[in-house]
Order: structure tokens, then sequence, then C-alpha cells
């Protein structure tokens, strides 16, 4: 378990989709914690994907507990292989990534979904929930097909430069 | 109005009253910024209606390492395309691995083929070594 260096652009390595997992073994287990470290590590950090430590494989690790927008949570989880069985709704919302530090942008993402695959004791998870948790399971989710949220915005007034105060 | 790399550059649509009055206004324009070293020029327009026909409004992300010839290769292809830009913003962060961002609204027109133009940018993507992202995006107006 360790803090892994976390992929940016302009390195396009973060565009491509990542593969899925299948039954989980001590090497996943190991990415659970790299994954875990390395969100703590920010503490701005909610929620880290695979291929943002240069592991393109279907997993990501999430905890929106202590973020101010949060409403229901379920703290820190990690998932291998997760799909998206149910999403609706609609909230347009200003988000960040580690792997674009200088950018912010306003992305429409369904606001309740219902996310199904492996927990870390290799059994289903199933996680339903709405508002933050929502957008940030799909954010990371995003990262397994190799989308960022410059993909998703929909109009060019959308994305915003970070100012860099000195 | 932009901001790139500490040049800045602004472009005006106004009414003059008369053809006169324009060709004043650049004069005035031009002693008035003499301090501040700006390059200002005022030309009269033909008043453009737009394409009778709407186009399918896509979204265009172009993203990655920045490079020479990005918006000229992208807006190039669009126009043998016949795509139409409605509005185009670029970004451009500082350092030695500088992040360009180029985010184009675009109206496609309605017989194009779509698949072909999504395989030519993401060709051309590959090629510049960028990323490109190009979708149609809901054009409802509520």
């Amino acid at each position: 378990m360790a803090v892994r260096p976390v992929v940016r652009l302009p390195d396009l390595a973060i565009k491509k989709p990542s593969l899925p997992v299948g039954p989980l073994s001590g090497r996943h287990v190991a990415l659970a914690a790299d994954l875990v470290d390395t969100m703590r590590a920010s503490p701005a950090c909610v929620g880290l994907a695979a291929p943002q430590i240069g592991r393109h494989l279907r997993a990501f690790a999430l905890d929106v507990s202590n973020h101010p927008k949060t409403s229901n949570h379920h703290g820190e989880f990690v998932m291998f292989d997760p799909v998206v069985v149910l999403a609706d709704g609609e909230d347009l919302v200003r988000e960040g990534c580690m792997s674009v530090p200088d950018f912010t942008g306003d992305v429409a993402r369904p606001d309740h979904v219902v996310v199904e695959g492996l927990g870390l004791d290799g059994k289903q998870l199933r996680i339903e929930t709405a508002g933050f948790e929502a957008r940030a399971l799909l954010h990371e989710i995003d990262h397994l097909d190799g989308l960022l949220f410059l993909d998703r915005v929909a109009s060019p007034s959308d994305v915003f430069k970070r100012r860099v105060y000195r | 109005m932009s901001l790139l790399r500490g040049h800045f550059s602004m472009m005006l649509i106004v009414d003059a009253p008369t053809d006169q009055a324009a060709a004043q206004l650049e004069t005035d324009l031009v002693q008035a910024t003499e301090a501040l070293g700006l390059v200002v020029t005022v030309r009269s327009i033909e008043d453009v209606h737009g394409s009778a026909e709407p186009g399918t409004p896509w979204m265009i992300s172009v993203y990655g390492a920045d490079q020479p010839g990005i918006v000229y290769r992208v807006t190039d292809l669009l126009a043998r395309n016949n795509v139409n830009i409605v509005d185009v913003t670029t970004h451009v962060t500082e350092g030695d691995e500088a992040v360009y961002t180029m985010l184009i609204e675009a109206s496609v027109p309605k017989d194009t083929d779509e698949t072909l133009l999504s395989r030519s940018l993401a060709n051309l993507a590959e090629e510049l070594g960028v990323a490109c992202t190009a979708r149609p995006v809901d054009g409802t107006v509520l």
C-alpha cells in the first residue's frame, strides 16, 4: 500500500479505457490499498480511479463523507467492475479532478444512481445513492472509460481555468 | 475578449451611424490607445444572416499537450465538412507541460455523415497527439 503519483494532463494515458478485473486476487487488494492511500494523500480528493495511478483496471476508491456538499453517503469504499444499473434525474455541478489540475467544469449528470460491482471482499456490492456521492461515482466510472469532465461539458463556457493566486 | 500568454485581444461588433463615422472611429481609437501600444482596426462588415438550415448542435472538446497547429488543423477539418463553429473557447496553462484546451460549440449540417465526421476527428486527434471528444448535444431550449 502506497501513495502513487497521479497521472495528469497532458499525459494522455488517462484517456485509455480500463479492463475488467474479474475475480479478485491479492494484487487487486494491493491496488485498492494504493487507491485509498493516494486518495487520502490529498485532502480535497473524494475519489480516485485506477487509471489515475497508471493502472488500467476497472476499479476506484470513493469517500465523500467529509465533503461539504455531501448529503447521504456510504463512507469509504472500493469497487471493482462497476456497472451503472440505474441513473435518473439531473443536476449541474462544477467539478474538479486530480488529473486535470488547472481546470474546473460545469457538468450535467444524473443525480440518482444505482451502481453494482464487486467490493473488496470479492462479493457483489450494490450502492444506491444520490446527490454529491452519485456525481462522484459517475465521475470515477467515467475515468474507467477514459473520460474526463472536459469530455462531458455541454458548452465552451462551462470550462474554467483555475486562478493561481501568488 | 481573450488573454493568451499576456497578450490581449478583443473583437466587437458595433453599429456606427454612417460609414464616415466608422472611418473616424478607427482614427479616434488609434489615437486614444496610442499610449497602450495596441493594434486597432475598424472595418465595416456585411450584415450576415445565419444559414437558412439549422444544423445539429455538437460539442467538441480538444485537449492535450500545447503545440502549434491544433486550432488550424481542427478548424480546417470542420470547415471542409461545412461544420459551422458557433462558439470556441481556448485555454492554455503555463509551465513545461502546458495543457491546451479547445472547446467548440458547432453546428453540423443535417446531411452530414456523423460517423465519418467523428472518425475523421478521432484520426486527426491521434495524428496530433491530443484527445478529442465530439458529440451531439441536446439543443432543447426550455
